[in-house]
């Protein structure tokens, strides 16, 4: 039988740049990359209110009895509205109150009442608007923007409507009114 | 004569004996010893794998919507392959978290550009895991010696504030290094 040589004879072989190259030993690596996207998007918060009944809108007695009453501001909150994104703005379009029988008005009298609406915080100018509609209930809702917001941004929305006015401070034609604001949160205009 | 040729035939027995003794005492023998090493080592044999998560964030309206979706990172996939041909062979992982690469700049409160996971690989039925929210890589594990399959899984995915994730790309990386046993040579 040959003889084997032992572990440490064999080691006596070996040059050192062998054992240099064994001490070394080769490592490796591995790599597992991982990606993913999040999609630019705008979430307005679910509103307090999605109908702002005013009610009787004239007083019914008194000096100013048959024009609009003194009509306290209404607020519809909308919270945790987000824009996940730079560069967005909030954008009111809404038009008057108009009594929807549509008949023609005489002289005095107004089936229109204009109000103020503004949609906050969101930048450092606030989308605000004010309706103009005629006497009659003509003229076309009107729009406004916010300033941009450069950064994402979380807010407590709040909608105020208040001032509200008839055209010349006329009479109120009797019947049912309503008008449609429409709040859009979204990119900016300016991008 | 007769004496010269006794004295002949001794001579020659005498030569003719001495061959065989000679022979007995004295082989001859070389060797030649045949030595060689096989160097520690560690390789990928596929050293590289992408996992795409897709939609990070919650669709709809909700309360939720926006913020982190665990399901889309949490069991997400991906396996290398690799082997080591010591048995006294390490394995370490690295997670780094994703991040969003489009918006780097400290998000507004109520956002958040990072997502942090726990990352684990496993060779040889051993496991090496790491957590992307602590800087640097994982215990190292043993794992010997072994050929074959390295999944690395996901899981535990977070965000540091729970709050809305920043739209843009993200991006994350799992590192696993293979590390063969070289203490065999190493001077005291």
């Amino acid at each position: 039988m040959k003889p084997i040589p032992s572990i440490l004879a064999l080691a006596l072989l070996l040059s050192p740049a062998q054992l240099l190259a064994q001490s070394a030993g080769e490592s490796d690596e591995g790599e597992v990359q991982v990606i993913g996207t999040v999609t630019p998007i705008c979430v307005l918060g679910e509103p307090s209110d999605s109908i702002i009944d005013l009610g009787t809108m004239i007083d019914l007695s008194g000096p100013r009895v048959g024009r609009i009453a003194s009509i306290a501001p209404r607020t519809v909150t909308m919270p945790n509205s987000f824009c996940n994104y730079s560069n967005t703005m909030i954008s009111i379009n809404a038009g008057a109150l108009v009594e929807q029988g549509g008949a023609p008005v005489n002289t005095g009298f107004s089936r229109a009442v204009n109000y103020s609406v503004s949609v906050t915080p969101w930048a450092t100018s606030e989308a605000q608007l004010q309706t103009s509609a005629a006497a009659d209930g003509s003229g076309a809702p009107g729009t406004a923007n916010s300033s941009s917001q450069p950064l994402p941004q979380i807010s407590n929305l709040t909608m105020e409507l208040s001032g509200f006015t008839a055209p010349s401070d006329a009479l109120l034609v009797a019947g049912d009114y309503s008008g449609l604001i429409v709040v859009t949160l979204g990119p900016s205009i300016e991008d | 004569m007769k004496r010269i040729i006794g004295i002949s035939a001794l001579a020659l027995a005498g030569a003719l004996a001495s061959q065989p003794v000679l022979a007995q005492s004295a082989p001859a023998e070389g060797e030649v010893t045949i030595i060689g090493t096989v160097a520690d080592r560690c390789l990928f044999t596929l050293p590289s794998k992408l996992i795409d998560l897709g939609e990070l964030s919650l669709p709809g309206t909700d309360g939720n919507a926006g913020k982190l979706d665990t399901g889309q990172v949490n069991g997400a996939s991906e396996t290398l392959e690799g082997w080591c041909n010591g048995t006294a062979a390490t394995m370490t992982v690295e997670a780094f978290p994703i991040e969003n690469t489009s918006f780097t700049a400290t998000p507004p409160s109520g956002f958040d550009r990072v997502v942090n996971f726990t990352a684990t690989a496993t060779a040889n039925s051993v496991d090496g895991t790491d957590d992307s929210e602590s800087a640097g890589a994982g215990t190292p594990v043993a794992v010997g010696m072994f050929a074959g399959p390295i999944p690395v899984v996901l899981s535990g995915a977070s965000t540091p504030g729970g709050g809305l994730l920043v739209a843009g790309d993200y991006q994350g990386l799992v590192k696993v290094t293979l590390t063969p046993n070289t203490s065999f040579g190493q001077p005291d």
